[in-house]
């Protein structure tokens, strides 16, 4: 009981730290207004991202098609609000999923320490050798585009960062007497390392999955943009501003790369100062 | 401090192999002849049906994978990279064709990012929770917020189709070669390149120096009388340099392999786009010995890091030992 009072007001102290932050309120608005907008992206637009309008081709932005179409005849603002579920699920899928294996690693790394450590260690370093560009830009090669592809080699490539992370946390706590306490009570390896140790790494390994959210939409955008990330017929924002490389796009019909960079932009300075404010209300050093 | 170096240097023979295994297995899945790409194209063209049998068996293609895999090692240690399956141009004359290109763009924004992220890092920490403070630090969120590639177009929209002061892509005009002439068009590529890295440098230095300034070692050097700006560059800065130099030898790679995204949107002939036109051309041969030197460069720079490291922090040389 007396824990339980004890770990609501920790939890408290720490959003009323988060909400006087006004960058990461900022944050969090931004990023929150633009998830809501692709949540809801039917209830905004009546048009269908995909279809394809020959006689509507690079309009101007008019009451009907509020950002105008593309050189497609598809409306703008539908393909920016439907192409938001796909970046923003694609960056937030594969940090989750990167953070998981990290974790899994870190706890296996830091619990059991020594040969398996070393291991682990070692391929850690390995991985990141290969820059996650450049084994895109393989596969991308070998298996063509595919988002699943995408998602799959950013986790594979992005899961280092949590494992040192997480590592390091345990390592700390590994001399604990609460864990020497559970080893006594005959409590399992696998207990103590995910029930009683990984709780105590939650803090840094929330703000990481936040920030590489950020960078994942990023590299997303990046890769679709030299056309190499997700099929084009999948409306990312990167895949949107992709369609309007050409020079003429470029100079007549600004809104086609302005829109959507914007709206990446604003996606990610959201999530990054989002981060920026949990990661001070996390860092116990302050 | 020799057997840190030395030990360093030892553990990088292992990695080194690791790497050749990876793209030698990788090189195995490319469909088709190896004999393709291993040989010129228009040696193959002249040669008949037994000829190119004994080319094989002379190439090893006809042995097991062990053996396969050491003669391909044996001609990497040579220079002989194989060829291109689409232009049967060799892998060598290619890279040495574009790597000056990247190396150009890469390493004069390395030096901008350099000098613009140290001192706003400086400014920002020496005068922290001043307006100019904040200002950078809006500044730099937005630089690492920010896709490189729209700085890129936003670029190439004012100052190439609105204003007409430069060259929306390419590397020179026909004929004009020297380095004055191609300038222009070195400008909005490497500023494009450098401002995330400005943005992420200055980011370090601030934290970085921020931490080193609460150190105690900070008010000894206040309470001997030195003067602030002694305090700031020689007890401060150089401490704090550790973190920063890490973030900018992390970088290097890049020289070699070329910034893809950078490169594609002033198409830019580099390694980058080398890497790109080979992808969407199915050129597997020169993927692979491309990514592999990209691995290689990554590892030499991570040796250098250590090594530095050690070099700025007499704690790293002689902790472990």
């Amino acid at each position: 009981m007396r824990q339980k009072t004890h770990r609501s007001s920790l939890a408290r102290r720490n959003l009323q730290k988060l909400f006087s932050n006004r960058l990461a309120i900022l944050g969090g608005v931004i990023v929150l207004a633009l998830v809501l907008l692709s949540i809801f992206a039917p209830l905004l637009t009546p048009y269908d991202p995909a279809f394809i309008d020959p006689t509507q081709r690079l309009q101007p932005p008019s009451a009907e098609h509020l950002l105008g179409t593309d050189n497609a005849g598809r409306d703008l603002w539908a393909r920016i609000l439907y192409g938001g579920r796909l970046s923003i699920t694609i960056g937030l899928v594969s940090s989750l999923s990167a953070a998981a294996l990290g974790v899994i690693a870190g706890c296996i790394s830091g619990y059991f320490g020594g040969k398996v450590d070393a291991v682990l260690l070692y391929i850690s370093e390995i991985f990141s050798t290969f820059p996650q560009t450049i084994l895109i830009l393989i596969i991308v090669g070998f298996a063509g585009r595919s988002t699943l592809n995408m998602v799959l080699i950013f986790s594979i490539t992005g899961w280092m960062g949590t494992h040192r992370i997480v590592r390091s946390r345990i390592i700390s706590l590994r001399e604990e007497a609460f864990v020497e306490s559970c080893v006594a009570c005959g409590i399992g390896s696998s207990s103590i390392m995910f029930r009683h140790l990984l709780p105590n790494t939650v803090g840094p390994v929330v703000v990481s999955i936040t920030l590489s959210t950020a960078g994942y939409v990023l590299s997303e955008s990046g890769l679709s943009f030299i056309g190499l990330g997700v099929p084009p017929e999948v409306p990312t924002w990167g895949n949107i501003i992709n369609a309007a490389k050409s020079l003429d796009i470029m100079q007549n019909h600004p809104a086609l790369w302005l829109a959507p960079g914007v709206a990446i932009a604003l996606f990610v300075l959201g999530v990054n100062f989002l981060g920026d404010g949990l990661r001070d209300v996390f860092d116990t050093t302050q | 401090m020799g057997k840190y170096f030395l030990k360093r240097i030892l553990e990088l023979i292992p990695k080194l192999l690791i790497i050749t295994i990876v793209i030698f297995v990788g090189m195995q899945f490319i469909p088709g002849d190896p004999v393709t790409y291993l040989i010129p194209p228009d040696t193959i063209s002249k040669l008949d049906p037994a000829q190119l049998e004994a080319m094989r068996e002379k190439l090893g293609l006809n042995e097991n994978v062990v053996v396969r895999y050491f003669t391909w090692l044996g001609n990497l240690l040579h220079g002989e990279f194989g060829y291109s399956l689409v232009s049967g141009a060799s892998i060598k004359s290619m890279i040495v064709q574009r790597l000056p290109a990247s190396f150009e763009v890469a390493i004069i924004a390395l030096l901008i990012s350099a000098a613009c992220g140290l001192t706003f890092g400086f400014i920002s920490a020496t005068k922290q929770n001043s307006l100019i403070d904040y200002f950078n630090t809006i500044l730099g969120m937005i630089g690492i917020s920010v896709p490189e590639f729209f700085f890129g177009l936003l670029g190439i929209s004012i100052f190439s189709l609105k204003l007409g002061w430069l060259p929306s892509g390419g590397r020179m005009m026909p004929g004009k070669e020297a380095l004055s002439d191609r300038a222009e068009f070195l400008v909005l590529p490497c500023l494009c390149l450098a401002i995330g890295l400005i943005a992420t440098l200055m980011r370090y230095t601030r934290g970085s120096m921020l931490d080193v300034l609460h150190k105690d070692y900070i008010k000894t050097a206040r309470s001997k009388g030195l003067s602030e700006a002694n305090v700031h560059i020689k007890h401060g800065l150089r401490n704090a340099l550790i973190p920063i130099v890490v973030i900018l030898v992390n970088r290097l790679p890049m020289l070699l392999g070329g910034a893809v995204v950078i490169e594609s949107v002033f198409n830019y002939p580099g390694m980058g786009t080398m890497l790109l036109n080979a992808i969407s051309g199915s050129d597997m041969p020169v993927v692979m010995i491309t990514t592999m030197m990209i691995a290689m460069a990554i590892l030499l720079a991570s040796l250098l890091i250590d090594l530095i490291s050690a070099l700025l922090d007499p704690r790293i040389r002689f902790g472990k030992e």
